[in-house]
């Protein structure tokens, strides 16, 4: 084998103190120990490795700028096109559902399509479901939508919902979305719960909550393959391993305070005079059927197979 | 270390030599990598010269310099130049007074120091020649005014530092940036007037006093520029970005339809010009990523910052080492470069500081504003001695004054942060 | 920050026009999209949410093709303090030297910026915000990187030709 780098640069998007940095972390304090210190890795948040542009963080795993990555599944989705499924509107239920499709034949044929694009994925691990908030009114039903100016994460799949859902999304960078929310340029904002109170969005007059699931972002730990083939077998096993634990302990992270047995997130918010609605499945119902129309587009472009397989999953 | 010394030594080489400073930086940034890392990181060239300008919060950045080109060509700055006359009235050093305020103004609606620079010279320095100053004192004298454009609203070297720095909300450095800007241009007053009036400067100004409301109402349109920037951003009507734009749209409407100066031909040549003007600052953006990709994967700047660190445990004096190196960068490069450049190794330190990052940028852009009208590499300077037809080096003898007194407005401000931290308190934005 | 004029046996063989006018569109077409941002926004309720990535896109198209203005007309940053002093010999040495760093620099944007978007092209990536091929926006940086080089070269040439 070739001689090991003396670093090995691990891109995320968020640092410490998110669950996404600390997976990543995690990741590294682990391959350190076990390997004896043979495989140094230091994480590098802010996507700066690619000046802030996450979304271009795939093709610099494959062309080795990078060498390893705890990616999103939204940012990767430009490349990966298989990776959109998360993104289907409402497909995803609850956690339960995630962890079908992540930890089976679903997760599987979509390590197989990231692996076709040229780079090694090894774990899962979970940014979250992405909740809307908004300044104006509670939010149960597409009703409570319409006419709302919504900042979306920008992505053609985001931008077809969120017409089907009545609202008028908005493409901005989050560093203009900030001052736009807290002046009231625009009504309302979906992000991961993370970042919604990193950011302290209930301080910018988002105080209406969302808790309606439509998303969900897993994590995927992925490594260059050039960089791959240089480590024994060993080291690859221990590496591989190691992803596997930090990813489950990221996937505890990103949950906490915020599943039906422990809403103490939740509470906390609600404190803090954040009125948080979780929608009742008939609520929940009209919204499904809203994107139907975008669902089964996507449907199409996604893979018929791969989704069809995905609903198999969540519905067992 | 070796590699990162070579980048530093080809760095400083290429610049001493005068190749362009994007071209010096992104040269280091490749030597670093080439012998420090992989050959595979190299690609990043590719990749980063153009992730490294495909931002959405720069393009507000070409937009300021087409607001700052639009106002001066219609001919605003004559405008404020009477009506600054009519405040100031004829007196020794009182055109030389008049070139700061006008700067100041100005300054409000451009966020680029050269543009300002560029406009205030054109219009000034014949009619201060005329009144008997050397060439080479009112282009110092407005060089340095015009720095002020880069902390008064709208600021392109703010842009730049809210971009770099996460978290920080632009609207918030702007309103910083307000109080420190107006305070750097009244240091300048002093030693203009004191200057002037040994040398008997200014000798020649005459004694009519434009009539002051005909020529506040000329300036009118003008004056509002400031004013749309800072409401628009305030009250939250439009985003940074699109106040940029607003404030561009603004400036070309007051020359084509208030002012009648502009025709089609005078917009092609504005656009082309704020293009060519705002490509260069976006090219060394976009090189000095390079750069600034080696030093941090490099490891350089964490151990640069470490060994900033280990100098001394006592802020204040770290703080002051800071700012005299950001003195002395700041007569080498231009502020792009040193923005890129240093903040991975300041942020670090600044944290461990706790210092407060709104307050760090300005005082930051302080320092840049001075580099600005220090040579040998001096951006204002450029543009006005070229307008002057006088040599860089002429200069010296007035900007040395010059620079000292902005330094003393910066060191009020270290000294009294919330000179700088009272306005965006007060308007209520996030401030840490 | 503009070039000194260039005086009538200077001027390039391509006309500079072509730049000027690239970078001239490029500002226009910013402005008015950024502009018309806020009026959608606050007139209509029709999403304009897809003007992000042109923006951004036009802004790499200035910039680089403002680099290269600036390549033809000595219109970059640089410290000629030095230059200034030094004789002929040592100035053309000086030029030289900034050339080859200058072509390095450019050579190494075009060929990976060119090896980027033949990847993009190859695994089909597509653009974040509207779907578009990826290589479409990519392929124009070593295209006006190329440019740049060829406005580098120019100038250079110019300036050797007046020494004699
Ligand atoms: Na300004
Ligand atoms: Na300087």
């Amino acid at each position: 084998a070739a001689e090991y780098k003396s670093e090995y640069k691990v891109s995320t998007v968020v640092g410490k103190p998110f669950p996404w940095g600390l997976s990543a972390e995690r990741w590294a304090e682990l391959v350190e120990e076990r390997t004896d210190g043979r495989i140094k890795m230091k994480v590098y948040p802010g996507a700066q490795l690619v000046q802030g542009d996450q979304t271009k963080e795939f093709t610099a795993i494959r062309q080795g700028i990078i060498d390893m990555a705890v990616g999103s599944t939204i940012n990767w989705s430009p490349q990966v096109k298989e990776l959109n499924l998360f993104s289907l509107p409402f497909l995803m239920p609850d956690y339960e559902a995630i962890d079908a499709l992540t930890q089976g034949e679903v997760g599987q044929a979509i390590f197989e399509a990231i692996d076709a694009k040229g780079v090694l994925p090894l774990a899962w691990s979970e940014n979250g479901f992405r909740e809307l908030s908004n300044s104006k009114h509670p939010v149960r039903t597409p009703e409570d939508l319409a006419g709302l100016k919504i900042r979306v994460v920008g992505s053609p799949l985001y931008n077809d919902t969120f017409t089907a859902l009545g609202a008028n999304p908005t493409q901005m960078s989050w560093a203009d979305a900030q001052p736009a929310l807290s002046t009231g340029a625009v009504d309302g904002q979906e992000n991961p719960m993370a970042i919604y109170g990193a950011a302290k969005l209930y301080t910018l007059g988002q105080t209406h909550l969302t808790m309606w699931r439509y998303v969900a972002d897993p994590l995927v730990m992925a490594v260059s393959k050039r960089v791959w083939e240089t480590f024994t077998p060993e080291d690859q096993a221990i590496v591989r391993e190691a992803a596997v634990e930090a990813g489950r302990y990221g996937v505890e992270l990103a949950r906490e305070g915020l599943t039906g047995e422990n809403p103490a997130y939740l509470e906390e918010l609600r404190g803090l005079g954040v009125e948080v609605v979780e929608p009742t499945a008939e609520e929940r119902a009209k919204f499904v059927a809203a994107t139907r129309p975008v669902y089964e587009a996507w449907k199409e472009k996604i893979g018929a197979e791969l989704v069809e397989k995905a609903e198999q999953a969540i519905g067992k | 270390m070796g590699a990162e010394l070579a980048m530093l030594l080809v760095f400083a080489m290429l610049l001493v030599i005068g190749a362009p400073i994007a071209i010096a930086l992104a040269m280091g940034g490749i030597v670093g990598i080439w012998l420090g890392l992989d050959q595979m990181a190299l690609q990043m060239v590719g990749t980063n010269s153009y992730n490294g300008i495909a931002k959405y919060p720069l393009i507000a950045i070409p937009l300021f310099v087409l607001t700052g080109m639009a106002f001066e060509r219609s001919g605003v700055a004559e405008r404020l130049v009477t009506f600054a006359q009519a405040l100031v009235g004829p007196r020794r050093g009182g055109l030389a007074v008049v070139a700061i305020l006008v700067c100041m103004v100005m300054g409000g609606m451009s966020g680029s120091g050269p543009a300002d620079a560029a406009a205030v010279a054109t219009v000034m320095l014949p009619s201060m020649t005329r009144a008997g100053y050397p060439r080479a004192f009112s282009g110092s004298v407005i060089a340095a005014s015009a720095s002020t454009a880069i902390l008064i609203p709208p600021s392109i070297a703010l842009i730049v530092y809210a971009v770099l720095v996460p978290g920080i909300d632009l609207r918030a450095l702007f309103a910083a940036g307000l109080v420190p800007g107006l305070l750097a241009g009244l240091a300048l007053v002093l030693p203009t007037m004191l200057i002037s009036k040994k040398r008997g400067f200014g000798a020649a100004e005459g004694t009519v006093r434009p009539p002051l409301w005909p020529a506040f109402k000329a300036a009118l349109p003008g004056l509002f520029a400031p004013v749309l920037i800072l409401g628009g951003l305030r009250t939250g009507i439009f985003t940074p970005t699109e106040t940029a734009a607003v404030a561009a749209v603004y400036g070309m409407a007051v020359g084509t339809f208030f002012y009648r100066t502009l025709g089609l031909g005078e917009l092609y040549r504005i656009l082309a010009d704020s293009a060519a003007v705002s490509a260069v600052i976006m090219f060394i953006v976009s090189l000095a990523g390079i750069f600034a990709w080696a030093g941090s994967t490099l490891g350089a700047f964490d151990s640069a910052a470490g060994a900033l660190l280990a100098t001394t445990d006592n802020p204040a004096i770290l703080l002051l080492l800071i700012m005299a190196v950001l003195l002395v960068a700041g007569m080498l490069l231009d502020g792009i470069s040193i923005y890129l450049i240093t903040l991975p190794l300041l942020m670090p330190i600044a944290s461990a500081m706790e210092w407060n990052l709104v307050w760090f940028g300005v005082l930051m852009a302080m320092n840049i504003a001075i580099g600005q009208f220090t040579p040998p590499v001096a951006v204002n300077l450029m543009v006005t001695t070229r307008i002057a037809g006088v040599g860089m080096e002429e200069t010296l003898r007035w900007t040395a004054w010059l620079v000292l007194s902005m330094t003393a407005a910066l060191l009020l401000v270290i000294l009294v942060p919330g000179l700088a931290l009272w306005l965006p308190e007060a308007l209520g934005y996030i401030v840490r | 920050m503009i070039g000194e004029p260039l005086r009538g046996a200077e001027r390039p063989r391509v006309p500079l026009r072509l730049e000027e006018a690239l970078g001239a569109l490029a500002m226009a077409l910013l402005c008015a999209i950024s502009f018309a941002n806020v009026l959608v926004r606050y007139l209509t309720s029709v999403s304009f949410a897809f003007t992000e990535e042109y923006s951004v896109f036009l802004l790499v198209v200035m910039t680089f093709a403002g680099a290269a203005l600036a390549f033809a007309t000595d219109g970059h940053v640089r410290i000629t303090v030095l230059e200034n002093r030094l004789k002929p010999a040592g100035r053309l040495l000086c030029r030289l030297l900034a050339l080859a760093a200058t072509s390095t620099v450019l050579g190494l944007v075009i060929w990976y910026g060119a090896l980027l978007a033949l990847d993009q092209w190859e695994f089909e990536e597509t653009s974040p915000g509207l779907g578009y091929p990826q290589w479409l926006y990519t392929m124009w940086l070593p295209v006006l990187a190329a440019l740049c080089l060829l406005r580098a070269w120019g100038a250079a040439w110019r300036g050797l030709r007046r020494r004699r």
